[in-house]
């Protein structure tokens, strides 16, 4: 079972803060999911059970792909602060 | 409201035009959309595409495409070029793709209208659309029910004649679980067989984008326009091409039988509904075997420890600058707490929880324990499907436990929600292909009964499914 603070922890990784209530509510919740997800440790594998592997990796050529003016601009448009040809976001040192 | 191919043949015949078919829908929406919820935006160049299409026809007295003037509707988790794709958050908001999903290029080529956009639970994640930033779609057959999720805006849409035909996506149950409450056809093909280039990832290994309509050959017909191999989705699969369905000999099939599929959770009414109607096929000379899925038992665990480890890598490259960006950005905070503060506003309580869930899964110590264990399982779950399928032909389940629900009924417990997609996430894990049809209804609530097949069995379960329609 997981507690409060590994709740908050969790969610900190994830870049998200919790009320104590949201906490609260989230630690029953996913405690009652675990609890059901436990299920899983009474799985009895067959003696000859072998996974088989099934996933295989897909290549393809490492070149660049150009794409137009318009797509670029767009692009460059779509994040929420722009200047000239770059995305301007806060910085993440801080000055001395 | 007429079928595709009905409706195409008025077209070519001249009986009508794409704008009319457009405006029907259109007023369908104007009348209905304010009690449903089912659409989020309408394209505005959805009336001069018509025109264009109608111009083309007039021309060359053909039809320039399969879905030729065609409306359809799109989830709002896939990508359409021109129009936000919001994926039911906040966090996507002002979000105006810049490329089109393959799926949507296909359609166009094909000459479909996107006449809009449909509402879902936030980035797929749920199985009644309540957790949309932008309200709950409500179920057409009882505005007081849920419409099923996640793509419940898109069985909705098409339940209420506000469409033709849409599309949706699902990754444990999110197309089929919506027809089934919504009383249309749904299918999700099998892992591969449609690109998901330009569809908000949610879960990489489960989700898959399929057709919903009104019945057989609109479903074929929409999936045979979208599939196929996409060099820009490298899970892709060169295919068998879809064909339209024809009735088969049901005396020749074999169907499977597993009492997994029917245990305490089942609902009586929808038992005996389905019972009736794997005696009426049985009655048709097809023989019905028992089979046994003995790991299927553990499949809603494996899915939601998988589904929520790839989720929450999916998810974390919402930082409130690119697609679109936040409001919640005040430049003078340092980066970390830009993102904590955008992904603390702009994520719902079910994105919160799977993200949450998913760094937990994948920590060290849970992982060994339980996630790679969940992986196995999967494998297990494979291989029971996989040795079903050289027996039978095809399994029949019910497709959800219960009919609509009661919207606020679950949403406080997000296990009981869980719990909804009990019979539909065994697929996602095997990759198979299932379609939900109408089979009857429980107090006015539809009924929906689930195909399973095996790999790349499209044909085969629309052709099957097919020749059920004229046991009802």
């Amino acid at each position: 079972m997981i507690s409060k603070e590994q709740i908050k922890n969790l969610a900190k990784l994830e870049r998200i803060e919790l009320t104590e209530e949201e906490a609260n509510r989230f630690r029953l919740q996913i405690n009652k999911v675990l609890a059901y997800v436990k299920q899983l440790e009474r799985v009895k594998f067959k003696e000859n059970f072998l996974p088989k592997q099934k996933a295989k990796n897909i290549w393809r050529e490492d070149k660049t792909l150009e794409i137009s003016k318009e797509e670029r601009e767009e692009l460059l448009n779509s994040s929420s602060w722009r200047e000239g040809d770059l995305i301007k976001i806060p910085g993440v040192f801080k000055k001395n | 409201m007429l079928s595709i191919e009905e409706t195409k043949k008025n077209l070519l015949e001249g009986r009508t035009c794409s704008l009319d078919l457009v405006r029907e829908c259109l007023k369908n929406i104007k009348e209905k959309n304010k009690d449903i919820n089912a659409f989020l935006s309408i394209n505005p160049k959805a009336e001069e595409e018509a025109k264009e299409i109608d111009k083309k026809i007039k021309q060359t007295k053909k039809l320039p495409g399969l879905l030729a003037g065609i409306p359809l509707a799109i989830k709002d988790n896939i990508l359409v070029k021109g129009m936000k794709a919001t994926a039911g958050s906040k966090m996507l908001k002002n979000y105006f793709p810049p490329y089109e999903s393959t799926v949507v290029k296909k359609l166009r080529e094909a000459g479909a209208i996107i006449l809009g956009k449909t509402n879902l639970d936030e980035f797929a994640m749920g199985s009644s659309t309540e957790n949309s930033y932008f309200g709950p779609t409500k179920n057409p057959y009882d505005l007081t029910r849920v419409a099923g999720g996640s793509s419940g805006g898109s069985a909705a849409a098409v339940a209420s004649e506000m469409c033709f035909g849409a599309l949706g996506s699902d990754t444990g149950g999110s197309i089929r679980q919506p027809a089934s409450f919504c009383g249309v056809w749904g299918l999700k093909p099998t892992y591969g067989r449609v690109s998901r280039f330009g569809l908000i990832a949610m879960a990489s290994s489960l989700d898959q984008i399929g057709p919903l309509a009104k019945n057989v050959d609109d479903l074929a017909l929409l999936l045979k326009v979208i599939e196929g191999k996409d060099e820009k989705d490298s899970t892709s699969e060169e295919v068998t091409p879809i064909k339209m369905p024809k009735e088969i000999n049901l005396s020749k099939i074999k169907i499977g039988f597993s009492k997994e599929f029917f245990n305490s959770g089942l609902d009586k009414n929808i038992k005996k509904n389905i019972f009736e109607v794997l005696d009426k096929i049985k009655k048709q000379g097809a023989e019905i075997e028992e089979i046994n899925l003995p790991y299927c038992q553990y499949a809603l665990s494996c899915y939601y420890l998988i589904m929520s480890a790839e989720a929450s890598s999916n998810l974390a490259r919402y930082d409130g600058f690119r697609y679109g960006g936040t409001e919640e950005i005040n430049l003078k905070d340092d980066l970390l707490k830009v993102y904590t503060k955008t992904r603390t506003k702009c994520f719902g309580d079910e994105v919160k929880r799977r993200l949450i869930m998913g760094t937990f899964v994948l920590s060290s110590g849970f992982q060994e324990k339980y996630y790679l264990l969940a992986q196995k399982v999967r494998d297990a779950i494979r291989q029971d499907f996989e040795n079903a399928f050289k027996k039978v032909d095809f399994i029949l389940t019910p497709t959800t436990p219960q009919p609509a629900f009661k919207i606020g009924e679950k949403i406080s417990d997000p296990l009981t929600m869980y719990l909804e997609d009990i019979y539909t996430v065994p697929v996602n894990l095997v990759g198979m292909p299932a379609l939900s049809m109408p089979v009857g209804k429980i107090k006015n609530l539809p009924v929906g009964l689930q195909i399973i097949g095996g790999y790349f069995k499209e044909n085969e379960i629309l052709s099957f499914a097919k020749s059920l329609t004229k046991l009802f």
